[in-house]
């Protein structure tokens, strides 16, 4: 990048301009700026450069089907219309009684949600869910017993189908999921 | 009667305003800043940055810099990455070497982010200070308050054009990404995102995937969902923000208004969902919008050294 001069002397870090008069023989010092027309000359250079930084941000949204990526982003968090139904993968550990509770993501071997998601939603997909269902009990059992899952008999991975608007009170699916896979602990 | 001064061509006028002077202790200041934040980032999240090595290898789809391996790397130069970004982190900061080190920060930063956005979610708490990081790399920011500074020693460097652009440039990408958010919410959803119905769903789409996936979430978020009528307000400010953006660029008390409105914007994300978008939050987002010199060198300024001496 132009800006980039890290100028300590010698001619060729003098990226604003040639030294005046007065600078000739001596070092130019980081910072120092030359005349009007080099000034100018690297305002220029540096339009230029803002405008492919800004070309560059706003390229993912400028194509025909916009595609998030990093560190160009279309920022697509949060901005499409959604249903209030929503189907989720999940892993959890099953207790006698039929009570069932979320297996964090550690678990899964991450300690990002939405890698977890998307492991999830992959395993079952590609139809390794016993395989991640067998490493997750086994996590479990090799952590020892935890309060919150002492009691739990097995590992299911599973889809559940819920109700967004309304689960905050019941807590419950919206209808009966599918297990894909069950590993005793 | 002295005569009118000539109007300045705008593309003059421009080309001042976009490249004004600054002075180095401004910019070394904002590096300084998103230096402790990279900092405290890596403390916090190396760890996370190298638990992506053993994910399954069917999950790898790699986006940005990651898109130049053909495959996952393996797991002991997945660590090295990170240990090599964190390391560089500290250079960085400090200002140590920056010709050498401030690039090549910057690359690391944008290697070890990419592979982690490369399973399967991409991350976007990430991009703004990733983009900051690498025109920071490639700017002259350890003129001053640095490791350099202070081993070449004499009065700091004058005040400069190439100083003040970078953080014109820090300012215009803070402003376009927030566009950005605002552009797609538009796109995807026509302006009806406005009346607050899709953001209800999203507050409650996202606390619930965090409950049933065993993660923490935010219970006044899920509280909320009741009241409809609390989204439609919600809605509307965050796309007053995201549009009004551009307004930070006039500077002074617009930028000023613009920053604390979207620093409350990233509050409410944390309070309504539980999603924190530390960048903007540590206020250190928007610190190229002012006079950062003020927090690291205080508000009285040293007096300005005595001009150079140029008689012949």
């Amino acid at each position: 990048m132009a800006t980039n001069g890290h100028d300590e002397g010698g001619p060729s870090g003098h990226d604003e301009g040639e030294p005046s008069g007065h600078d000739e023989g001596r070092p130019k010092r980081p910072g120092e700026a030359g005349g009007p027309r080099e000034r100018r000359r690297a305002g220029l250079r540096n339009a230029l450069i803002g405008l492919a930084a800004s070309a560059a941000l706003v390229s993912p949204v400028l194509r025909r089907e916009p595609r998030d990526g990093f560190p160009l982003s279309t920022y697509p968090m949060f901005s499409e219309h959604r249903e209030r139904e929503l189907t989720l993968v999940h892993a959890v550990a099953a207790f006698e009684g039929g009570e069932r509770k979320p297996l964090p993501p550690r678990l899964l071997g991450t300690e990002e949600v939405l890698q977890a998601r998307s492991l999830l939603r992959r395993s079952v997909e590609a139809g390794e869910a016993p395989a991640l269902c067998a490493r997750v009990a086994e996590r479990l059992r090799a952590e020892g017993p935890r309060p919150a899952f002492q009691a739990a008999r097995e590992v299911e991975v599973r889809t559940d189908t819920y109700d967004v608007l309304s689960y905050y009170e019941t807590r419950t699916p919206a209808r009966p999921g599918v297990v894909h896979a069950r590993c005793p602990i | 009667m002295a005569a009118p001064a000539p109007a300045r061509p705008a593309l003059e006028r421009f080309l001042a305003w976009w490249t004004p002077p600054a002075p180095a202790a401004r910019l070394a200041s904002v590096r300084v800043l998103v230096g402790v934040y990279v900092l405290g980032y890596f403390a916090l999240r190396a760890r996370h940055l190298a638990a992506v090595a053993r994910l399954p290898e069917g999950q790898f789809r790699p986006v940005g810099l990651a898109a130049l391996a053909p495959a996952p790397l393996p797991a002991p130069l997945v660590y090295a990455s990170v240990a090599a970004a964190a390391l560089a982190a500290v250079a960085f900061a400090t200002g140590f070497r920056y010709r050498v080190t401030g690039p090549l920060f910057a690359a690391l930063l944008l290697w070890v982010t990419s592979y982690r956005n490369s399973w399967g979610m991409i991350f976007h708490t990430d991009n703004l200070a990733v983009a900051h990081v690498l025109v920071l790399g490639l700017a002259p920011a350890a003129d001053a308050l640095s490791r350099d500074a202070g081993r070449r020693g004499g009065p700091p460097p004058p005040d400069g054009h190439r100083y003040g652009f970078p953080l014109r440039l820090l300012c215009l990408i803070t402003v376009i990404t927030y566009v950005l958010a605002g552009v797609a919410k538009v796109r995807n959803a026509g302006l009806g995102w406005a009346a607050g119905e899709t953001l209800r769903i999203w507050i409650g789409i996202d606390n619930l995937r965090k409950m049933e996936l065993g993660d923490l979430y935010s219970p006044l978020g899920f509280a909320l969902l009741r009241h409809p009528w609390v989204f439609p307000p919600f809605a509307a400010y965050t796309l007053l923000v995201e549009f009004g953006a551009p307004l930070a660029l006039l500077g002074g008390r617009p930028a000023k208004i613009w920053c604390w409105c979207a620093w409350l914007f990233h509050a409410g994300v944390l309070a309504f969902m539980g999603i924190l978008f530390a960048y903007p939050l540590s206020g250190i987002a928007f610190a190229p919008f002012f006079g950062a010199e003020r927090l690291t060198l205080g508000r009285r300024q040293p007096p300005d050294p005595p001009p150079p001496d140029v008689t012949p």
